[in-house]
C-alpha cells in the first residue's frame, strides 16, 4: 500500500473549472471519504487520480513519485467505479479472478482468493452465474470484489454500494471497513451519502463546488464544521441555522433571535471572553447552527425562541419535532414522552454550550462553544429511561 | 369520507397468494401506512382498495357501502402509485390542473390556481410549473405524479412509496409535510413503505404485512414497544432487533418460562470494556460511527450482536474484547411460533 498526495490539483474543461486547486494527503493504509453533492468535483478528482482525466495543473503523487502522465494501468491503482463494466462473455468467477489469471497467479490461490472475497460480499453463491443474469447489486459487488482481490498501490472506489438496497448497503458497509482494516488498504472512496462516510472513513474531504470545504476526521467535521455548507451537509437531521444578532449583556454576549425579545443564546463570561475576539461588533448579524440533538423544548415561557409545533415524528427510542420559529423551520429531537403536539405553541432554547457560529457574509466558522472532549455532553437521547 | 373497510379480502394471482384473510379498517381522517418488505403485498392491497385488481375472495366497503364491483373512477379515490405515465407533451402545471378540470368538478380559474399553487410549494415544483416531463428528472417526475393524486382532495387518497426515488434529505423532509397536508385537508390517506423509520414517522397507525398476511395493525410506538411477532419485530425498528435463543443467554436474562427467543433492541445495550461477570463476553466486530451515536456490531454469543450507544461512552477498535450489558428486563419473549408471549391478536 501507498500514500496518496495531491499537489495544487486543478481541472479545468475549456473555461470552466470544475476543481480549483486541490491539495490533499491520504497516508498509507488510510481510508478517506471524497464528499459532496452531485457537481461538487469529487469524481473528477477521483478519475484525475485514476488516471481517466488530464490533470489540468498540479501533481498526483503515490508514494512520493509523480504519476501525472501514467496511464491508470501504470499507476497500480484499482477502481471499482459505479458503472465499471463486467466482462460479459466471463462467469462471475471469471470477473473477479481475471486479475489475478493475468498476472499467473496459481489456480489453487485464485480459487481461494475469489472465494473468500466473494463470501466477504455475500456472492459466493452466483459465482457461476454470467453478468446479464444478476441484479445490479449483485454486479456492483462483483465490480468491487474484482478490485479487491488486487493488491494495488491505492484503492479508489466511486459509490460502490449505490446499487444496494439500504439493509444490503448497511451490512456491506460493515464488511469493507473489515476488509479494509484487515489488509491496512490505502482507500480513497467517493460518495455523496454523508452517513456512509460518516461510518467508514478515518477522515473525510468535503468537496462543493470544485472546492475542498474541509478535511477531518468524522468527529471532527461534526463538532468542528469549518463553515456552513459542512455544518448542514453533515448530520441528519441537519444542523438547524438561525439568524442572529450580537448584542451585550450585563454577564456577557447575547445573541438575540429574529423576533422582537427572542433570545437564541446567552453565553457566559468564560463562552464570551474566548469568542470575543472572534465575533463581529455589537448590532451585526451573525448564523447560530444548533444541531436538533441540543435544543431544548419548553411551553411557553420567558425567553428563548418562540414557536409553534409543526410536525411531531416518532421514531423509536425518541422523537423528532419540527417547529415554526425565529422566521424558519427548526428541528429538534426530544425525549418520546414530550407532551407537545402539533399547533402547540413552545419556547426554543438551544444549549449555549453547543453552538456553532458562522458568518453571516462568507459562511465560515467564526467559533463552536461547546466543552472540550471531557466535557459534559449530557443529555442523550437514545438510552432507555432504565439507563 | 370516510371510512375504508377491508372483509377477509384476498387476491391470487395464479397460484400465488399475494395477500390472504386481510381485514382492516382505515377510520375517517387516519394516516395510516402499509409497511412490509418488497413483495409482501403493499401495493397489491394499495391496487385492490383503488380498484384496479377485484379481490379473489372478501369484500371492500367506503362508509359501510361495498365498492367491491365498482371501477376505480367510481370510487373517487386519488392514487400516486409507483410508475407513473406523465404526459410529454404537458407542462407540470397542466399536469396539476388535469385532474381539477374533469367533469363534475366546478372550480373557478382562482381555485384552481390556488391549489396548484399550494401543492407544488409543498412538493418544491413552484420553480418547475413551466417545465415538461423530458426536461424533469426522476425524483421531480414522481413528485409531479404525487402532486396529482394530492390536488384532487378525494374521499381517500393511496400513495404507493410516494418519496422513494427522492435524495435522503428531500424524502425526510418531504413525509412530514406530506402528512401535514392530509391532515389539514381531513383526507384518509393509506401509504405504503418498506422503510420503519418513515413509516413511524408519519402514521396514526401502521399495519404491518408479512408475507401476504396483517400481522399486527397499532400505532408506531405500541408496534415499537410490544411487536406481536418475530416478523413484525425485526420489521419495525430502523436498526434490526437482535435475538437470541433463550437458552444461550438463560443465565444472564432470566426469561420466563414458555421463551424460546428473546429480543433486544440495539438501543438496549450496553457495551463495556471491561470485563462484567453479568455480561456477555464478545469481540468487536465492527464500528460505525454516526455524529453523537455509535453502532458498535460485537460477535457475541455465537451471532453478530448489534449495539447503539454514545459516541462518548466510549471507543472500540475491531478485534477489541468487550462484554455486553443488554438491559434484560427491556427483552421481547416470543414462543417457538415466533409469536410474542402474551401477544394480543390483529
Amino acid at each position: 500500500m501507498a500514500s496518496l498526495t495531491l499537489d495544487n490539483v486543478v481541472k479545468q474543461y475549456g473555461r470552466v473549472t470544475a476543481v480549483h486547486r486541490m491539495s490533499l494527503s491520504v497516508a498509507d493504509g488510510e481510508f478517506l471519504a471524497l464528499l459532496g453533492p452531485s457537481g461538487c468535483g469529487k469524481t473528477s478528482t477521483m478519475r484525475m487520480i485514476a488516471g481517466l482525466e488530464d490533470i489540468s495543473d498540479g501533481e498526483v503523487r503515490i508514494d512520493g513519485k509523480v504519476v501525472n502522465r501514467l496511464q491508470p494501468a501504470q499507476r497500480q491503482i484499482a477502481m471499482s467505479f459505479e458503472h465499471y463494466g463486467l466482462y460479459p462473455h466471463l462467469t462471475l468467477f471469471g470477473n473477479i479472478a481475471y486479475p489475478l489469471t493475468v498476472r499467473g497467479v496459481a489456480e489453487r490461490d485464485v480459487q481461494r482468493q475469489v472465494f473468500d472475497i466473494a463470501s466477504v460480499l455475500h456472492i459466493d453463491d452466483v459465482l457461476g452465474s454470467f453478468p446479464k443474469e444478476v441484479s445490479s447489486g449483485v454486479q456492483q459487488r462483483v465490480s468491487l470484489a474484482r478490485a479487491l482481490v488486487r493488491s494495488p498501490s491505492v484503492f479508489l472506489l466511486d459509490e460502490p454500494l449505490s446499487h444496494l438496497d439500504a439493509e444490503m448497503r448497511a451490512r456491506m458497509r460493515g464488511e469493507l471497513k473489515r476488509l479494509q482494516k484487515a489488509k491496512r488498504s490505502t482507500m480513497v472512496y467517493v460518495t455523496h451519502d454523508q452517513l456512509e462516510a460518516m461510518t467508514m472513513a478515518d477522515r473525510i474531504a468535503i468537496m462543493n463546488q470544485g472546492r475542498l470545504q474541509q478535511v477531518g476526521t468524522p468527529k471532527e467535521i461534526y463538532e468542528r464544521p469549518a463553515n456552513r455548507f459542512v455544518a448542514t451537509f453533515i448530520g441528519e437531521p441537519p444542523m438547524n441555522m438561525i439568524d442572529a444578532v450580537v448584542a451585550g449583556g450585563s454577564d456577557g454576549v447575547v445573541l438575540r433571535g429574529p423576533d422582537a425579545g427572542s433570545v437564541v443564546a446567552r453565553l457566559d463570561a468564560s463562552q464570551s471572553a474566548a469568542l470575543a475576539a472572534a465575533l463581529p461588533a455589537q448590532g451585526s448579524a451573525l448564523a447560530v447552527g444548533v444541531r436538533p440533538t441540543d435544543i431544548d423544548v419548553f411551553g411557553p415561557q420567558e425567553g428563548g425562541l418562540p414557536g409553534r409545533v409543526r410536525l411531531r415524528e416518532f421514531r423509536g427510542d425518541d422523537v423528532l419535532m419540527t417547529f415554526d420559529a425565529a422566521g424558519t423551520r427548526l428541528r429538534a429531537i426530544v425525549h418520546r414522552d414530550t407532551p407537545h403536539q402539533p399547533g402547540d405553541p413552545v419556547t426554543l432554547v438551544p444549549r449555549a454550550d453547543r453552538l456553532h457560529l458562522f458568518s453571516a457574509d462568507s459562511g465560515d466558522a467564526i467559533g463552536h462553544t461547546e466543552d472540550g472532549p471531557g466535557g459534559s455532553r449530557g443529555r442523550s437521547t437514545f438510552l432507555s429511561p432504565a439507563h | 369520507m370516510s371510512t375504508l373497510l377491508l372483509d377477509d379480502v384476498s387476491k391470487n394471482f395464479g397460484d400465488r397468494a399475494a395477500v390472504s384473510d386481510l381485514r382492516l379498517e382505515c377510520r375517517d381522517g387516519e394516516f395510516l401506512v402499509l409497511l412490509g418488505r418488497s413483495g409482501a403485498g403493499k401495493s397489491t392491497t394499495l391496487r385492490l382498495i383503488a380498484g384496479i385488481e377485484s379481490p379473489t375472495r372478501g369484500e371492500i366497503l367506503f362508509d359501510g357501502e361495498r365498492v367491491t364491483a365498482l371501477p376505480p373512477e367510481q370510487r373517487d379515490v386519488a392514487m400516486a402509485f409507483e410508475s407513473y405515465a406523465l404526459y410529454p407533451h404537458r407542462t407540470v402545471r397542466e399536469h396539476l390542473e388535469f385532474p381539477l378540470r374533469a367533469p363534475g368538478r366546478n372550480l373557478t380559474e382562482a381555485a384552481i390556481a390556488e391549489r396548484v399553487t399550494q401543492v407544488a410549494e409543498l412538493l418544491e415544483i413552484g420553480a418547475l410549473l413551466g417545465r415538461r416531463p423530458t426536461q424533469l428528472s426522476g425524483g421531480q417526475r414522481q413528485r409531479v405524479s404525487l402532486g396529482r393524486a394530492l390536488v384532487r382532495r378525494s374521499r381517500l387518497t393511496l400513495l404507493d412509496e410516494p418519496v422513494a426515488h427522492l435524495d435522503a434529505r428531500l424524502r425526510h423532509d418531504l413525509r412530514g409535510e406530506l402528512k401535514r397536508h392530509q391532515k389539514a385537508q381531513g383526507a384518509t390517506s393509506i401509504y405504503a413503505t418498506p422503510d420503519f423509520s418513515e413509516a413511524a414517522a408519519v402514521a396514526d397507525r401502521i399495519a404491518v404485512l408479512v408475507d401476504g398476511r396483517l400481522r399486527q395493525v397499532d400505532t408506531p410506538a405500541r408496534l415499537y414497544d410490544q411487536p406481536a411477532d418475530v416478523d413484525v419485530a425485526l420489521t419495525a425498528g430502523d436498526l434490526k432487533m437482535n435475538l437470541f435463543e433463550a437458552d444461550r443467554v438463560a443465565a444472564f436474562a432470566q426469561p420466563v418460562s414458555g421463551v424460546h427467543r428473546l429480543g433486544i433492541r440495539p438501543s438496549d445495550i450496553r457495551v463495556l470494556d471491561r470485563p462484567d461477570p453479568s455480561a456477555l463476553p464478545g469481540t468487536v466486530y465492527v464500528t460505525e460511527p454516526m455524529g453523537y451515536d455509535q453502532i458498535v456490531r460485537v460477535e457475541a454469543a455465537g451471532q453478530v450482536v448489534t449495539a447503539r450507544m454514545p459516541l462518548d461512552r466510549g471507543r472500540f477498535e475491531i478485534g477489541q474484547q468487550v462484554w455486553l450489558a443488554p438491559d434484560w428486563r427491556r427483552q421481547h419473549p416470543f414462543d417457538p411460533q415466533g409469536r410474542r408471549l402474551g401477544a394480543r391478536l390483529p
